[in-house]
């Protein structure tokens, strides 16, 4: 039996060892040039500008994770979208963030989504979070430099418990208590930083995941739209809420006037 | 921006880095250990983008553990043996896809009875050396080093300068680094000295 798994196994999932670059003698100076990474300015002379800018956040507390995500895409100075989902499904038990380049992001995602199904096929058992992000993580290093911009969180319930990793397109992968990413994460980043402890409640946890995507949208122009809210507990993830930011926005205030005038 | 430094004393050498990751102006974590376990006696102090970090150290202690296990445990290899298989693959790699990773390996001869530290940087370059440092780190610790070192002084005197050159770079370096972790290699192998943050809190 063993000799027969042996040979059927194929490297479909590994990556290409041909892989389709431009037709120039320079291929990784043409991507570099003409598809200018996330950060920053870099490309802001170019005609097809990547849609980008964001704002996701995930946490993982003792009941779980909380994935919080915008919803808005930007091309330079035009929102081109304002209901992108960020958060993508890559199977009942994993979650993955966008940030930076959409396509980059759904498209290895699901590529992502593909070799977990393989593992479990091959291997009779659900694939752990450390290995799923490893592999996003070679994937991207073995295109270093062909300017893929990718910026996520994968993140899962598996034998060892919740575990959030951050894997982006240079091939970084970081094991944490939570992270932020993408250009309105700085923000995110002061509302979670202030206010984050191992034991919120549940309902504590869902409402600085909200708050924190709303003063970032709030801040940034480059996030808004809808805060898309995902619990991920041991019996997989369940999506909680889609609130417009807008919406929001009064309520607080409302909450903040009603508070003053008390 | 990453910080590694280390001092040989009387019986081990020392190795001690930053744990922040950053990028652009966001830290993304500031409990990170930098300093990858090589075998029972040795261990590597790592700099460079955090791909080439875990890359090159998982490639090197993996072929290292797997050069033991297949001689079923009776060939131990030397520091001096380890980092010339690492600076050789840091050569092999040099001019396809290289390392950016600027490293110091220390770590003690069973043997011989020594300790030894190995300065190797990412064009593999190799040199063994008493006390040294990677990365803008140098500019501020060298002179503390060249200073304090004694030949065979004791792990409490050693450990008193690597503290004295945290001190400095809290004092003067611009990056932001409240954290570090300090290991030590001696005889009974590597161990924890301390950290700023618990690598484990994740």
């Amino acid at each position: 039996a063993n000799k027969m798994m042996s040979s059927m196994t194929m490297a479909a999932a590994a990556p290409p060892t041909q892989f389709d670059v431009p037709n120039v003698s320079d291929p990784a100076l043409y991507c570099r040039s003409n598809f200018a990474s996330a950060c920053g300015n870099s490309d802001a002379a170019q005609t097809v500008k990547f849609a980008k800018g964001t704002t996701t956040l995930a946490f993982k507390f003792n009941g779980g994770i909380i994935v919080s995500v915008d919803s808005r895409s930007t091309m330079g100075a035009y929102i081109a979208s304002g209901t992108v989902q960020k958060v993508i499904e890559i199977n009942p038990f994993l979650l993955g963030t966008m940030a930076g380049g959409a396509a980059d992001c759904s498209f290895w995602e699901r590529n992502l989504g593909t070799q977990c199904r393989l593992y479990e096929l091959r291997n009779g058992k659900r694939i752990s979070v450390a290995s799923a992000s490893k592999l996003l993580a070679n994937t991207m290093s073995s295109y270093r430099g062909y300017g893929l911009s990718m910026g996520t969180m994968v993140t899962g319930w598996d034998e060892t418990g919740p575990q959030l990793y951050y894997v982006d397109d240079d091939g970084t992968r970081l094991k944490g208590k939570y992270f932020s990413v993408g250009s309105g994460s700085t923000y995110a980043y002061g509302v979670l930083d202030t206010h984050y402890r191992d034991d919120l409640t549940v309902e504590e946890a869902i409402d600085l995941g909200k708050r924190a995507i709303y003063h970032a949208t709030h801040r940034d122009a480059a996030s808004g739209g809808i805060n898309n809210l995902y619990h991920v507990t041991k019996e997989g993830w369940i999506k909680v809420h889609a609130i417009d930011v807008n919406d929001m926005h009064y309520q607080f205030k409302e909450e903040r006037e009603s508070g003053m005038a008390n | 921006m990453d910080s590694v430094f280390g001092i040989t004393y009387k019986g081990g050498v020392i190795l001690a880095t930053d744990q922040t990751n950053a990028r652009s102006i966001l830290t993304y974590q500031h409990n990170l250990d930098k300093i990858t376990n090589l075998t029972s006696h040795s261990a590597m102090g790592v700099s460079g983008p955090n791909c080439d970090m875990v890359n090159f150290t998982e490639y090197i202690s993996k072929n290292l553990q797997l050069y033991e296990l297949s001689s079923h445990g009776t060939i131990k290899l030397s520091p001096y043996a380890q980092a010339n298989f690492a600076r050789n693959e840091l050569a092999k790699a040099l001019r396809k896809g290289p390392f950016q990773v600027n490293v110091l390996l220390g770590g003690y001869d069973t043997k011989k009875d020594v300790p030894e530290l190995y300065f190797m940087d990412y064009l593999a370059a190799l040199q063994k050396i008493k006390f040294g440092a990677q990365g803008y780190a140098g500019n501020f610790v060298l002179s503390i080093f060249d200073k304090e070192y004694r030949e065979d002084m004791e792990f409490e005197a050693a450990l008193k300068v690597i503290e004295q050159c945290i001190q400095e770079l809290h004092v003067r370096f611009l990056i932001n680094q409240p954290n570090f972790i300090i290991k030590k290699i001696d005889k009974d192998g590597v161990s924890v000295v301390k950290f700023g943050a618990d690598p484990a809190d994740t």
